[in-house]
Formats: structure tokens, C-alpha cells, sequence
């Protein structure tokens, strides 16, 4: 293993582990908010139960996530001193203000999780609130960086230096609000089918308990809005996307020729030496619809970029492809669940929807780790687009697959340890 | 005022708060780690109620005085992060097992005896390593054996000679003991009873001993091992005055805790912690990373520098105000 591809896949890994418990981190505290917020408008003593239940259960994902945080702040430089040499002044806007938004977090997560008994019920709603709020804009502030990796704008690149540097400008790329859009509502969606789908399972073995039905239904609210409301950030996305990264849009739709009309590719397996994908479902002119809204437009096709400057072209198709199959599913569920709602139908003694909440409930975290692949993977050969390759980046360290195997391993055992702590916890609350 | 000068001085000051606030937590492990005797269940359980809620938020310093380094002074982060490689990443397991284990040992492990003992073992452990590889960081950008060539961006140091060697590690040591220190004064402050206190204060009694030894022990190998930092220290009279207060503090502290004078010593601890740090930075002033790297060497854009220092302050505003509430609300007694 070279080291630059150490260097990615410790990276890549390190990212995959923390989005997890990032997610959770922003789409939690919404579920208890609103919980907790039912309890102070109704006295339903469920509510508040519910509410306790769940911060219980999420302390453990913010005790992770904030040291894989750390871990990734480290590793910008650990593994990237020479990207981090150049970006670290032009991203340091949005990397500051997250600094203060997670600092924001942790104080209010202290009083939310540990100050139930210590302040008034409103105090600790707003404590609520806030760990919701600094969570969320924490998660937006990392997503500007990173889309600024993907439309870097805000300096003059003279020479191989960087100068006339304006943070502001590079904070507020054209790519950022729309990653962070997509991003935080990928959040809400991921933790709010995981949330419904833990419930359903209780609810389909139990299906009279008040509370896990009201566990359910606040999930639901949260996944049905954000879920029907992702397609349409996506297709935000994939405009942008051919716009501003047009290779990165050709890998995903594994799109070879140059055409007008394009067709789209469903599926199919992009053969990158032979240049073309084979067994996809072709759908005419449609990616020429997506991307421009015209049907007519002129889609650049992947033989157009010179072989040094194309993404891998399987993995990120693949992944794109996993990514819409696993939204779209959500999204079917999320109208499903809409339209129960406005028939005011219970859904507790449904069981087939519950039995496909059951199974939805890992879809939205595969979406939201093929998403990624997708922005990281194909903006590759490049750490920033157009201007600076990856491996100009990576450190001169040698031996770079000896951090990748011990982070890997000690990730791998939090992850167990994690899952069999949540199954215990998921179990002991059935029982009750 | 400059704001390269301002700057440092916000990461300087993050140093000290995360002394006093993190540096406490990790050595409330430490003495988790050592507890013993028939209070030992007590004590452990007092450390885990006096972390609980704030631990997560004194660890944001040490993420603070990192972005700041990486925006404003680029040169400085990328050379440390290149040339400290392994002591960086054995701090960060050290960081990522403590916190792990500190939440997973408290969590539906009432059952399972084995595995609560095996993450409290580790909680301890890690607690106890973390703040070595710190000390040993630190006193790597301290000894001027990190050379950086300024003109080409580059590292001038293999990846071991910076923080391999003797200084280095004892001033591993002497952190670990100082942030003990902090911790068993805190601790018997805290403590709910006489017994439990007299624990903490027998342990604040010792560590304070060792503590004073290491910084001896410190200072007296930086004349041979970090020659410019100890030059610093006699020409400088802040910092002939922060290392006097320092040492003169240890007489006041070993009275107050023999006295048993807990919130008294609490303040001394502090301040001795506060000179330490402040004493430290002053020796090592102007220089960054000694002996290429100044302040002023190397920064990002003077426009750079002031969006990162007024987003600084008015962070502060922000933050100042509601960490006051959070200890008000965990500690106020």
C-alpha cells in the first residue's frame, strides 16, 4: 500500500466512522426537542420519558463523535500539512466559527444531559435548543470547508502560491449553502429512519405501548419532511455538480461521450478500460434534463478529461448510485407515511409499514456514507478542484499504513462496543 | 497591540484554561486509575460525577488553540504536524480511549462487572499516557531541535529527533504530575465527606512534592536540552517573575492543605498553574516554534488575521457567558 493511499484511506475511514455519530449529533437533539417540548405543552408524562430515554442513549454518540472530531482536526495535518500549508488561512473562517459552535454544543450538551434535576424545565429546553442549533451549524460550518475543497474561489493562485486571499469570499462558495443543505437534511433523514425503524421493531412485538408509538410518530414527523425534501436538494446538487465539478458529474453517471441529449444510466457497471458502462438501464435525454433542465443540453462525457484528471469512475458511480436508490426509497416511505398522517390512519397496527420501517432503518446512513464517497471520491485526483492534487498534499511521513491499520482497528472495536452498549440499552427499554 | 501578538496570546490562553479545566479531567483519570484502599469505589465514583458534565467542553480548548494555529500561523501547524507525527497520533488514541471509555464504562455495564472493570482500566491508562505525549509535544516545539526551513516551507527534522530524548519526557512527567495535582485539589474540594477529602488531600500532598521535583528536574536539564528556552528564563523579568510566584506558591499550597484550607489551596493550585503555563510561554517568547518559527514568521494575510481574531472575540462573547452557567450549575457549592 503506497502511502498516499494510506494516507486517503485513513482519511476516508476516519470520516466515515465520525459522520456517524456527527449525524446523530445534529439529528437527535431535534427528536428531543420536540419531545421534550410535547411534555412542557401537554404534562403528557410519556414525553418526558421519551425524551430522557433518548438523551440517555445519545450521550454515547456525542462522547465519540466529539473525540473523532478531534481526531479528524488532527489528522487535517497529520496527513494533509501540505493542503492544510496553503487552505488552512483561506478555510479558517468557517474552521473557527465551528470551533465555537462545538464549544456552544458541549456547554449546553452538559446542562441538557446531566442538568435535568439541576434547572427549570424551560432552562433546560432551551439547553435543548441550543445543543440542537450549535450542532447543526457546527456540521454546516465543516461542510463549507469541504465544498470549498470542491469550488475553490477566494484567492489568486500565481506560481503554485496563494494570494489576495478573502475567507469570506471562500467560506461562501457557490457550492457551500447547497453541500450544506444536503448534508444536514441527509442527517435529519439518517437519524430519524434509524430512530422509526428501532421503534417499529418494538412496536411490531408490542404494538399497544403509548410510548413507543410516540417515539415513532416524532421520528416520523422528522423523516417524512426531511425525506421528501432531500430529493429536491439532490437535484440542487446535481446541477451544481455539472456546473462546477463537470468530471466529477460524468463519473457519477458514468457518462463517457460528449453529447446533447444525454441519456441517463441506471445501474450498470462502468468498464474504465474500454471507456464505456455496460448493463445500465439507458433512460434518453434524461441526464441532460437533470443536470441543465433542458433536454437538449450538452453533457461532457468523461473522454473529454484526460485519464490523470478523472475520478475513479466505479466507485464513485456505484456509490451515486446507492446514494439515489436508498433516497428514493425514503423519500416513497416518507409520502407513504405523509399521506397516513393526513388520513389521520394509525400506523401502529400496520404492520407492513412498520415491518418496512424496520427495514429502512440503516438507509438513510448508507445514503449518507455513499453521498460522501461520491463529494470526496470524486473530487479526486484533486485535494483542492482544478488547483492542487492530493498527492501534492499528503505528508512526507513514511509508513503511513501503520496509523491507517491501528485507527482501523481501534474504530472497529469502538464500533462493536457501541452497537452492543445500544442493543443493550434498546433491549433493557423493551422490557420496561 | 499586534494581532499576531493577540493571537498568541488566545492560544496561550486556551493552554491555560485547558490546563486548569482538561488537564484536571485527565488527572481525575489518573487517580481513578490509582484509587485504593476501602474508599476506593468513593473516590472513583466522586471523579466520575465531578467530569460528567464538563469534560467534553474543556477538551474544545485543545481543538481551539489547533485552529488557530492552522489558520493564523499555517507554517507552524504544518511543521508540528509533520515533525510530531507519532507523539500526535499516540496523543490522539490517548484522547479517543479516554473519552470512549470514560462514557462507555458508565453505561448499562452494571451487569457485566468484567467489561465495566476492563473500560475502567482503560479510562485510567489513557488518562494517564495522554497527558505524557502532551508534555512531550510541547516541550518538542520548546527545545529547538524542530527545524524549519522558512524560505522553502519545509521541514528540516526526521520524525523522531524533536520529541525523542530525556527533556522531552520529563516534561511529560511534570505535566502528568501537574495536571494530578490540579485534579486531587479539585477533588478535595469537591469531596462529600471528611474521609473522601483527607484522600484527596493526602494525594494533592504528593503529587504537589512530585511536581515540584519534575519542574526542578525540567529546568535544570533545559540548560543543556532546550538552550534558548532557558536563555529566555534569565532574560526575561517576566519570567524570572512567573517561575519566582510558581515556586514560592508550593510553600502556601503545602500550608493551606495541611491546614486543610480546600477552597484556599484550590486558588493557589490555580495560580501556580496559571504561572507555569504563563512562565513557559514567556521563556519561549517570541518564538512559536523554537528556534525557526517566531510569532511574527510565516503567518496568514493580515486580513486573515483579523477575521480570525474578531471571530475570536465575539466567540468569546458568546462562549464566556454560557460556561460561566455551565460550572455555575455544576459547581457552585
Amino acid at each position: 500500500m503506497s502511502d498516499l493511499l494510506a494516507a486517503r484511506s485513513q482519511m476516508a475511514m476516519s470520516l466515515a466512522f465520525h459522520i456517524i455519530f456527527a449525524c446523530i449529533g445534529i439529528g437527535m437533539p431535534l427528536l428531543m426537542v420536540i419531545s421534550e417540548g410535547l411534555w412542557l405543552k401537554t404534562k403528557n408524562k410519556v414525553y418526558l420519558v421519551l425524551a430522557k430515554k433518548w438523551a440517555k442513549g445519545t450521550a454515547i454518540m456525542f462522547a465519540v463523535g466529539a473525540v473523532s472530531g478531534t481526531v479528524l482536526s488532527f489528522e487535517l495535518g497529520l496527513l494533509w500539512p501540505q493542503f492544510m500549508l496553503h487552505a488552512g488561512p483561506i478555510i479558517g473562517m468557517p474552521f473557527s466559527l465551528e470551533g465555537f459552535a462545538f464549544f456552544l454544543e458541549a456547554i449546553f450538551l452538559g446542562i441538557y444531559l446531566y442538568g435535568w434535576d439541576r434547572v427549570k424545565p424551560k432552562i433546560h429546553w432551551f439547553a435543548g435548543i441550543m445543543v440542537m442549533l450549535s450542532g447543526m451549524f457546527s456540521g454546516i460550518f465543516v461542510v463549507m470547508a469541504n465544498a470549498w475543497m470542491n469550488s475553490p474561489v477566494g484567492f489568486e493562485f500565481v506560481d503554485g502560491k496563494f494570494t489576495q486571499i478573502d475567507p469570506y469570499a471562500a467560506m461562501f462558495n457557490p457550492l457551500a449553502w447547497n453541500y450544506a443543505l444536503h448534508m444536514t437534511l441527509a442527517a435529519f433523514v439518517s437519524v430519524a429512519f434509524v430512530v422509526a425503524g428501532i421503534h417499529a421493531f418494538v412496536l411490531l412485538k408490542n404494538p399497544k405501548s403509548e410510548f413507543h408509538y410516540c417515539a415513532l410518530k416524532i421520528a416520523l414527523y422528522v423523516g417524512i419532511v426531511t425525506a421528501i425534501l432531500q430529493p429536491l436538494s439532490g437535484d440542487l446538487t446535481a446541477k451544481n455538480t455539472a456546473k462546477y465539478q463537470p468530471a466529477k458529474l460524468a463519473a457519477m453517471e458514468a457518462h463517457w461521450e460528449t453529447e446533447k441529449g444525454a441519456s441517463l444510466n441506471i445501474g450498470g457497471w462502468p468498464d474504465e478500460e474500454k471507456e464505456q458502462t455496460n448493463y445500465a438501464i439507458k433512460l434518453p435525454y434524461l441526464l441532460s434534463f437533470l443536470a441543465f433542465g433542458d433536454f437538449n443540453a450538452e453533457v461532457k462525457g468523461l473522454k473529454d478529461f484526460p485519464k490523470e484528471n478523472r475520478p475513479p469512475v466505479v466507485v464513485v458511480h456505484i456509490a451515486f448510485q446507492i446514494m439515489v436508490g436508498c433516497g428514493t426509497f425514503l423519500m416513497f416511505l416518507g409520502v407513504l407515511g405523509a399521506y397516513f398522517f393526513i388520513r389521520k390512519q394509525a400506523i401502529n397496527d400496520k404492520r407492513w409499514y412498520l415491518k418496512l420501517l424496520v427495514l429502512a432503518a440503516p438507509l438513510g446512513f448508507i445514503a449518507t456514507e455513499a453521498g460522501w464517497t461520491v463529494t470526496e471520491v470524486g473530487r479526486q485526483p484533486w485535494v483542492i478542484y482544478n488547483i492542487m492534487r492530493t498527492s501534492e498534499a499528503v505528508t512526507d511521513m513514511p509508513n503511513l499504513v501503520v496509523p491507517f491499520v491501528v485507527f482501523t482497528i481501534l474504530y472497529i472495536f469502538l464500533f462493536v462496543m457501541v452497537v452492543y452498549l445500544m442493543r443493550l440499552y434498546v433491549m433493557n427499554s423493551y422490557e420496561d | 497591540m499586534s494581532v499576531e501578538f493577540l493571537l498568541a496570546g488566545v492560544v496561550v490562553s486556551s493552554l491555560v484554561i485547558y490546563a486548569l479545566s482538561g488537564g484536571a479531567d485527565f488527572g481525575g483519570g489518573a487517580w481513578s486509575l490509582f484509587a485504593y484502599g476501602e474508599r476506593k469505589q468513593q473516590q472513583q465514583n466522586l471523579i466520575e460525577r465531578a467530569i460528567a458534565p464538563i469534560w467534553e467542553t474543556n477538551h474544545v480548548w485543545v481543538i481551539l488553540v489547533i485552529v488557530v494555529l492552522f489558520v493564523a500561523y499555517p507554517l507552524a501547524f504544518s511543521s508540528i504536524a509533520t515533525s510530531l507525527h507519532i507523539p500526535l497520533t499516540v496523543m490522539l488514541i490517548g484522547i479517543v480511549l479516554r473519552g470512549c471509555a470514560f462514557i462507555f464504562r458508565a453505561y448499562g455495564m452494571k451487569e457485566d462487572k468484567k467489561l465495566h472493570n476492563f473500560w475502567e482500566k482503560v479510562f485510567g491508562i489513557s488518562s494517564l499516557l495522554t497527558p505524557i505525549t502532551f508534555g512531550v509535544i510541547v516541550a518538542a516545539v520548546a527545545n529547538g531541535k524542530l527545524r524549519v526551513d522558512v524560505e522553502n516551507s519545509k521541514v528540516m527534522t526526521d520524525f523522531f529527533e524533536a520529541w525523542s530524548g530525556v527533556f522531552p519526557f520529563s516534561v511529560g512527567l511534570f505535566t502528568l504530575f501537574t495536571f494530578m495535582f490540579l485534579a486531587a485539589v479539585y477533588l478535595s474540594c469537591e469531596a462529600e465527606n471528611t474521609e473522601l477529602q483527607n484522600d484527596f488531600r493526602l494525594r494533592a500532598i504528593f503529587s504537589a512534592v512530585l511536581l515540584d521535583i519534575t519542574a526542578m528536574w525540567c529546568l535544570y536539564l533545559s540548560r543543556e536540552h532546550a538552550t534558548l528556552f532557558w536563555e529566555g528564563l534569565w532574560s526575561s523579568k517576566y519570567a524570572i517573575f512567573f517561575h519566582g510566584c510558581g515556586i514560592a506558591l508550593a510553600t502556601s499550597i503545602f500550608l493551606t492543605l495541611y491546614r486543610r484550607k480546600y477552597k484556599m489551596a484550590r486558588v493557589l493550585a490555580m495560580t501556580k498553574v496559571v504561572c507555569i503555563v504563563l512562565g513557559w510561554a514567556v521563556c519561549q517568547f517570541p518564538f512559536l516554534v523554537v528556534p525557526d518559527l517566531t510569532i511574527y514568521t510565516a503567518t496568514a494575510p493580515k486580513n486573515v488575521m483579523y477575521m480570525m481574531a474578531t471571530i475570536v472575540f465575539l466567540g468569546m462573547v458568546v462562549t464566556v457567558p454560557s460556561l460561566y452557567y455551565l460550572f455555575y450549575v455544576f459547581k457552585k457549592k
